[in-house]
This record gives C-alpha cells, sequence and structure tokens, in this order.
C-alpha cells in the first residue's frame, strides 16, 4: 500500500490516543506439488494480500486485520483495533511497555537466485515424477512421494517511531518418501528430511542441489530392509542423532523453552510454559561443556533467517547456551526489558491476519570437532538414530520422547544392522548434559523447518536449525510397546 | 459476513471468463475475534476478517486448484488467468475427475447462528474473562486461557448444479488456572455465545488447580484411568488422525486396513460422523456441496463404514457420503464430525467409584502417533492428574506419560458417563477403561 497513506493512517491512531502502531501488509504468492507413484496427485497455487494493524494504547495492545486491502477498510479495521485495546483495559493490569529500538528505513531484496514460480510447472512435475520413479526398486516400495513447495513474498512495515521496512522474501523446499509393505507391517523411509523435506530462502538453486534422483533408491532400499529388520529392544545405550533428528532436538527442548513469552506465561494454556525460569538465566547447566546454541537470523539461505523481525527489529546473532550454561532467550520488545535485555529480533507472525509473537530463528548447535567416525568409534554398544518420525515433551519442555524412521547397530565402534521402531526419551538438561561429542563443521548443515506450531489463533512459522551429528551417552531407548 | 448473493454474484463473474469441461468454485469467509489472557489480565487481543476463493478446473485429466484472498476484480482475474495456465501446462492425472451433481441448492438455515451484538463486541469478551481472573484472585491462583469467537461462511458452487451455503458461529471459553505445583483446566463450546458456561469453567478450573497442589510420585506402569470427557477427545482424535482416513484405510496405512466388518474396538464403543447432532457444529455439506450423510463408523466396537467423497465413492462404487475436504487433497475424505453415540449411564462419580487404584485424567497434551498401522502413540498428562484408590480420588500425581496401543486401549472400555461435551469438534462423555500404561513421570520444575 502507498507509504503516504500509511504515514496517514498511523497518524490517526496516535491522534485516537495511541502511544504506538505499526502497519503491516503482505502479499504472497505460493505453489505446492506433489507427486505419488509416477503420477500427479495435486497442483496448487495461492495468492493472498492483507494488512494487520497493531496499536498501543494506555498500555493495552489491540490488533485488527482485513484481506480486503484498501484504504477504507484500512480505517476501518483501525478503529476496531483502538476499540479492541480499548476493551483489553476493563482488567486492569501493568501497562504494556515498549523497550526503545532504533528507527529503520531500509528495503531488502531476496538473496534466491532463480524464482522458483518461474520455473515452469511441467519441469518440476517431471523432477518430481522421476524422483518418485527412482524409488521403484521393490514389491515392497508401494507408496512414493515427492514435493515441492515454493513461495514469494512482499512485506511491508511501518510504524509510528518512523521506520518503515520493504521486504522481499522466497523459500523454496523439496523432498521425497517412501512406504514399504511386508512382514504384516509397514515402514517409512524419507529425504533429506520427513514431514516435506528440506526448505531454505534459497531460491529453485536450493532444489537443483538436492541430489533427490540419487537419494530415492537409498531410501527405498533402506524401507524395505526396515519392514524385515528386527524391533530396537529396550535399554540404555550410547546414541548418535543425525543431523536432521538432532534439529528436532534442539528445536523442542531448548528452541521453544527460550521463548520469553512462554517463560512469562503467555503461551502457558496452548503450548505451555518453560522450565527455563529466569532466576535460571547464567546460573543454570543446560548442557556439556562442548554445548553451544545461538540464535542466527543472518545466515543466508537458512528458513529461519531475515533481516528484520515483524516489529522492525533487525534480525541477530545470540548465544541462548554457551559451553553448556544458559545464557539467553528469544525476546521481543515487550518482553526483553523485564530481564535487562535488549531486542534481539525473534517477533514474527505468520500471516497479514495475525499479530507477531515470539518466534525461533535460525536455533543452531555449533559444530564441535570430531569426525562422524570419531563418534561412532567412541561407542561399544550404541545405536546411530536418523529420520524424525515421532515427538512429543511436556508443557514445560523437560520430559520428552522421540521416535525416528530408522536406527543401526553400533558395535565395537562399528555400524551394524538396522533396526526398527528405534524411540528414545530424556529429561532435558539430563539429555543435553550427556553430549559428549559434536561433528564438525564438514557435517553441519542447516536445516529448514516449515511448520512450527504456536500461538491462538494457531500460527505455522518456518525455522531453521543448524546442526551435525552428534552423540549421548546412557540414553533410554526402545520405549514403545 | 459474506451473503449468500454476493457469493453467487462473485462466482458467476468467474465462471463466465473459465474455459474448461468443469469448475468448481468454494467462496470462505471467517471474521476471528480472541481475548486471551495471561497471569489474571488479558494480553493479547485480536480480531481478523479472512476470506478466500478457490477455483478448480478440469479439462480431460487435466486439473488446476487456485485460490487468492483477493476479491477484487484484479484478483479474480489473476485467479483466473493462472488456473487457466496451470491447466494448460499441468501434467495428466491417472485418472477422470467427475464433480458431484446433487441436484438441488442447499442453503443452511440452521438456529446454530448467533447473530446477537455480545458475539461481535471484545468488551463482552472481557467481562467475561474479567470474571475468571476475579475468581482465581479469589481462590489466590492465577488465571490463563482464551474467549474467542468465530463467524464462518462456505459457499460451494461447481458447474454440475451444485450450490451451497451455509453460515455458522462458534465461542469457545478456556480457563486454565495455575499455582506453583498444580494447574487445572476447563472449556466450554457453543454456537451462541450466552450458552457458554462461564461459571462451571471457572469453577471447575480453580477446583482442579486447588486439587492438584503437592502432586506426588507415581510409579510409571499400566493403570485403569478414568478420562474426563477433553482427555477421551485427545485419545479419539489421535486414534481418527492414524485410522480414519479413508485413503489410509485403502492404502493399508490404517490400522482399520482390510478390517471391515470385523470386532476392532470394545462393544461399548459406537462412533459416528453426524454432523446434525443436538451438540455438533453444524456444517450440512462439505467441500464439494455434497449433503453430509451420517456414517456409523464403528457400530459396537465393529468396524462398520468409512467416510467418502466423490473421487472415493467413484472409485470404490459405494455411495458418495459428503465428507471431501478442500480440493486438491491428498488426504482423503476424513470425519469432522465425530459423536460418541454409545449412552453412557453412570455419573463421573460413580465411574471413579469403580476404581480400585487408578488415575483421573484432565487432559493430554502432545500426543504424537508413533506407529499408526499399529495404533501406538505417545503423550502426556496435562492440568489435572490423581490417583484413586478405592473409588475416591486419593491424592494429586505428577504428569505421566503414556506409549501406549490406543487400540488396545479402546478395548478395555468399561463405563462412559450419560453426560457428553462438544470438544474440538468432538462430542464425547468421559470413560473409564481398564488399562492405559505409562512409561514415565514428568520431572518437577
Amino acid at each position: 500500500m502507498k507509504e503516504s497513506f500509511i504515514q496517514l493512517l498511523l497518524q490517526k491512531a496516535k491522534d485516537l490516543g495511541c502511544e504506538y502502531a505499526d502497519f503491516r501488509y503482505e502479499e504472497t504468492e505460493q505453489q505446492n506439488l506433489s507427486v505419488k507413484n509416477e503420477q500427479v496427485e495435486a497442483i496448487s497455487n495461492g495468492f493472498d494480500r492483507g494488512f494487520g494493524i497493531r496499536v498501543l494504547k494506555k498500555g493495552y495492545f489491540g490488533f485488527s486485520s482485513s484481506a480486503t486491502a484498501d484504504e477504507k477498510e484500512a480505517i476501518t479495521v483501525l478503529m476496531e483495533a483502538v476499540r479492541i485495546a480499548e476493551a483489553s483495559s476493563l482488567i486492569k493490569a501493568d501497562p504494556i511497555q515498549l523497550a526503545p529500538v532504533p528507527v529503520h528505513r531500509d528495503k531488502v531484496s531476496s538473496h534466491a537466485i532463480k524464482n522458483p514460480l518461474s520455473v515452469p510447472i511441467a519441469e518440476k512435475m517431471e523432477y518430481l515424477q522421476s524422483a518418485t520413479a527412482s524409488m521403484k526398486l521393490h514389491e515392497e516400495c508401494k507408496i512414493r512421494k515427492a514435493s515441492m513447495h515454493a513461495r514469494v513474498q512482499y512485506k511491508q512495515f511501518c510504524s509510528t517511531e518512523g521506520t518503515y521496512i520493504e521486504q522481499d522474501r522466497i523459500t523454496s523446499g523439496a523432498g521425497i518418501h517412501v512406504l514399504a509393505f511386508g512382514n504384516q507391517d509397514m515402514q517409512i523411509r524419507s529425504y533429506p528430511n520427513s514431514f516435506g523435506g528440506d526448505f531454505s530462502t534459497f531460491g529453485y538453486e536450493f532444489i537443483e542441489q538436492m541430489k533427490l534422483l540419487e537419494n530415492g533408491p537409498i531410501i527405498a532400499e533402506e524401507a524395505r530392509e526396515l519392514v524385515y529388520a528386527p524391533v530396537c529392544e529396550a535399554g540404555e545405550k550410547d546414541i548418535i542423532l543425525d543431523g536432521n533428528q538432532l534439529a528436532l532436538q534442539v528445536h523442542e527442548s531448548i528452541g521453544h523453552p527460550t521463548e520469553l513469552d512462554r517463560v512469562f506465561g503467555y503461551e502457558a494454556a496452548y503450548a505451555g510454559t518453560s522450565f527455563l525460569t529466569p532466576d535460571k538465566l547464567f546460573h543454570f547447566q543446560v548442557g556439556s561443556p562442548i554445548v553451544n546454541i545461538v540464535a542466527d537470523a543472518t545466515i543466508p539461505g537458512a528458513l529461519g533467517g531475515f533481516a528484520y523481525d515483524d516489529e522492525g527489529v533487525p534480525g541477530n546473532r545470540v548465544f541462548l547456551v554457551k559451553e553448556g550454561l544458559f545464557v539467553g532467550y528469544l525476546n521481543s520488545r515487550e518482553t526483553c526489558w523485564r530481564i535487562g535485555e535488549k531486542p534481539m529480533g525473534s517477533m514474527r507472525a505468520d500471516s497479514f491476519s495475525r499479530i507477531p509473537i515470539i518466534r525461533m530463528t535460525s536455533i543452531n548447535l555449533e559444530p564441535g570437532d570430531k569426525t562422524v567416525q570419531e563418534l561412532i568409534s567412541g561407542i561399544e554398544d550404541g545405536l546411530w538414530l536418523s529420520g524424525i518420525k515421532s515427538w512429543s515433551i511436556d508443557d514445560r519442555r523437560l520430559n520428552f520422547q522421540f521416535a525416528t524412521e530408522i536406527a543401526r547397530e553400533i558395535k565395537q565402534g562399528k555400524l551394524g544392522k538396522i533396526v526398527k521402531n528405534p524411540t528414545y526419551i530424556g529429561e532435558t538438561p539430563t539429555f543435553w548434559k550427556s553430549c559428549d561429542g559434536i561433528a564438525n563443521r564438514e557435517f553441519w548443515h542447516v536445516w529448514g523447518v516449515p511448520n512450527c506450531g504456536k500461538g491462538q489463533p494457531t500460527q505455522i512459522m518456518t525455522v531453521s536449525h543448524g546442526t551435525a551429528p552428534a552423540r549421548f551417552r546412557n540414553i533410554k531407548v526402545g520405549v514403545a510397546k | 459476513m459474506i451473503t449468500l448473493t454476493q457469493c453467487k454474484d462473485l462466482s458467476q463473474r468467474i465462471a463466465s471468463r473459465v474455459d474448461a469441461e468443469q469448475y468448481e468454485v468454494i467462496l470462505y469467509h471467517t471474521t476471528e475475534a480472541l481475548t486471551r489472557f495471561a497471569n489474571s489480565s488479558i494480553h493479547q487481543n485480536v480480531q481478523s476478517h479472512e476470506s478466500e476463493i478457490q477455483l478448480r478446473l478440469i479439462k480431460g485429466l487435466h486439473s488446476s486448484v487456485t485460490k487468492t484472498s483477493d476479491l477484487s476484480e484484479e484478483g479474480l482475474d489473476w485467479l483466473v488467468r493462472h488456473s487457466q495456465e496451470q491447466l494448460k501446462n499441468s501434467a495428466p492425472m491417472n485418472e477422470p475427475i467427475q464433480l458431484p451433481s446433487s441436484g438441488e441448492t442447499i442453503v443452511s438455515d440452521s438456529p446454530k447462528q448467533d447473530r446477537s451484538d455480545a458475539f461481535k463486541e471484545p468488551e463482552y469478551r472481557a467481562r467475561i474473562v474479567s470474571q475468571v481472573c476475579e475468581e482465581a484472585n479469589k481462590n489466590a491462583v492465577r488465571a490463563f486461557g482464551s474467549f474467542s469467537t468465530t463467524q464462518q461462511a462456505l459457499f460451494v458452487m461447481n458447474s454440475n448444479h451444485t450450490v451451497a451455503y451455509n453460515e455458522s458461529t462458534q465461542a469457545q471459553l478456556i480457563s486454565q488456572m495455575m499455582q506453583d505445583s498444580s494447574s487445572g483446566f476447563a472449556q466450554s463450546t457453543a454456537s451462541h455465545i450466552q450458552m457458554i458456561e462461564a461459571d462451571r469453567v471457572k469453577r471447575e478450573s480453580v477446583d482442579l488447580c486447588l486439587r492438584g497442589r503437592n502432586p506426588r510420585d507415581l510409579e510409571p506402569g499400566e493403570y485403569e484411568v478414568v478420562l474426563l470427557p477433553e482427555a477421551v477427545e485427545d485419545i479419539l482424535s489421535m486414534i481418527a488422525h492414524m485410522g480414519f482416513s479413508t485413503v489410509a484405510i485403502q492404502e493399508g496405512r490404517s490400522f482399520l486396513s482390510g478390517k471391515q466388518h470385523q470386532q476392532v474396538f470394545d462393544q461399548k464403543l459406537t462412533l459416528s460422523d453426524f454432523c446434525h447432532h443436538s451438540l455438533q457444529a453444524d456444517l450440512p455439506f462439505d467441500f464439494e456441496g455434497v449433503p453430509k450423510q451420517k456414517v456409523e463408523m464403528i457400530q459396537n466396537g465393529i468396524f462398520r463404514s468409512f467416510v467418502t467423497d466423490s473421487k472415493w465413492a467413484a472409485k470404490l462404487q459405494i455411495p458418495n457420503t459428503g465428507h471431501a475436504l478442500m480440493a486438491p487433497n491428498p488426504f482423503g475424505p476424513f470425519p469432522l464430525h465425530m459423536v460418541v453415540e454409545t449412552t453412557g449411564d453412570a455419573s463421573l462419580a460413580e465411574l471413579i467409584q469403580q476404581v480400585k487404584k487408578g488415575v483421573l485424567i484432565t487432559r493430554f497434551w502432545y500426543a504424537n502417533p508413533i506407529h499408526p498401522k499399529m495404533g501406538t502413540c505417545t503423550g502426556l498428562t496435562r492440568d489435572g492428574t490423581f490417583l484413586i484408590e478405592n473409588g475416591r480420588i486419593a491424592y494429586p500425581i505428577r504428569n505421566l506419560r503414556y506409549t501406549d496401543n490406543l487400540v488396545d486401549m479402546m478395548n478395555s472400555i468399561q463405563v462412559m458417563t450419560r453426560e457428553k461435551r462438544f470438544y474440538n469438534g468432538m462430542v464425547v462423555p468421559a470413560m473409564h477403561c481398564r488399562s492405559m500404561r505409562f512409561v514415565s513421570q514428568a520431572p518437577q520444575s
């Protein structure tokens, strides 16, 4: 929308007694393609646009939004937002204060080379069809799927403090999976990751480098082998988590509990709270001394990366865990000053119609100094676990249970046979304190996660996690019946 | 809210520009308002107005699905242009699509629509939230939760003379009371805002929180369980997710695959998809505009039937039950209005009285399937877990993680309550089951 009109609108918010207001307009075009057993399964395109207005009046927030992006509607929506803020004040509470931030005026371009929406559909479908054909190896491999996602977004942010930012962002992703049936069982294998594959803010070049066709036969072979494999036995073992599974472990047990809105109870009735209470900041050992975890929105191509968040705060790199010590939170302008911190830029909304809330950026486990072979050779009796299958963690993010698609035994420092239905269970600090080896940067990869759910109404956010395989000692495995 | 006349006008404008053998237009409008509270004050208060129009085109074996939130002339142009381009460039499917022809215009006139001013007022929501917070303050606990209202309109039209339009409303109050060592949860969901049971919700959530103070340990293992209605919904929604998708059943991915007309659950369980149940949200047609039929999926524990849409009805040569989701829909037809039909004959107190040693569960959290074909799942208890001994609630216990086969669990139903509640799209009673397997306890902070 025209900047001159937005400025007038925000001035009107001030005239209505608001101490602060911001306006966010978004246009998003996206495409989802999927192929099943070499046949077209789904092709869909979408275009959304609309705006949201957030106002702060006498210490209370109000927010409203509309998909009718015209000036008359914008005035109506502003009035609704102000009325909602006034209604909030019917329950007296400490007024909301926003930490000061520098004013920015900027225009940010996407760093994608090839716009994925410009690549002909026929070319993309052919690629996906070939990818499912590459998994057609065995009679057991009955369901073979490939999918691709492309998204092009323009975002405009303007605040009463004078910040005006325009950002372009492209998202690309793809993946394959195969379901094998046999031996009265069903097993799944995915590449490069479960639940749609891998995602990034690079362009179509990211998908071209994925090597789906080369990896299709490998996962098809593994899926077939899994249906006939023995079940993972219960016990206590040393384990190595592959990078894709470790990304989820970081996400659930470190990413979510460091969200400061959860800590203050804003998500309590829905997504839960956090065991990382403010008294633990700089005083609590959450992992072993080799565990370093950062929130880094500045990595090119990372799905959780961005130039500015939806409060106009620049993306940053900050430590959450340093040498195992809990040292930082993901925060917002509303929450950061309460613990004596500055805004670090993690407020995002999943669409124009939603209010920004604290979200993970790219939450990365920093690489270690080992090779994967060195990690394996340090285990007498253990398991190597790969491929996200199932996850669950309590509402304070302490008690977790994960299942992976595949496991391989490790005996006397060597990888052995495949076992199926592997699970592992633990408590967050105990688990991270048992980490005694992390693979080096050569094995490190930033995994794009497109489906992080949080907030009411539910918002699905794109985040990412940089990880390399890591080793954990004495972990309880094989708990599923 | 978008009216039937506006929907017809928009769809006609689209239809006049379309070049295809068949077309389908779906229009969807939602106004959603939500007041969220934490630490006994409002911290988030929002509203949104969202519209979307989706166009499906079919020509031979080619099809396209395109949607936009932009209902302007420019937006409609984009929609038709992209749909046509996609139709031209898409690869052929292996099966033809025939859009349904219902032969009638369905215009829902359901009484389950709240047109009161209160439904739209942020001040009304704030007043109810204020009462919940006052109850918390009186009892020295803190209130968390949300009060939301949703107005929706859905319109479906296709080139085979199907026209369907429905408006609906829903309000929901969720209260979670917390203090240092415990929490309590209660909710009320209804089509009319005045039907929200705010007094019950605040009373029950405070009561569970106060009773839950200083929880003790319980050794993990297999226990009898009494599940409150919200916990039953959590379990049945996981079972539905793992097993009730028609595509999953046909492809052999479901625990129901190959078991039609066999005893799968305890004979006390009868489960239907029935959108016209008095407690259900009334949506009388599916996303292809086909009237929804009542489908008795589980009858006295026997897997009788599954839901269909136009594609699966044609493929399997059986009637279309009207359970299509929005195209393109790789997930297939799915029951969205499940009702536990079994009429129990007990009260909650009577359920508890029957338990020698067991666990009372308010609700579950973060359930996730481990092996859908086997029916294995994991999750945790939350917001009020208690040990029952000799027919009485003995003391609160820490939250427990279950990892269990939920099909086996639903084979151990003992008794259900007369009273049922509507929660997350399902009508459910409280339930006493003979066995649930817990594998660990959630730790103290």
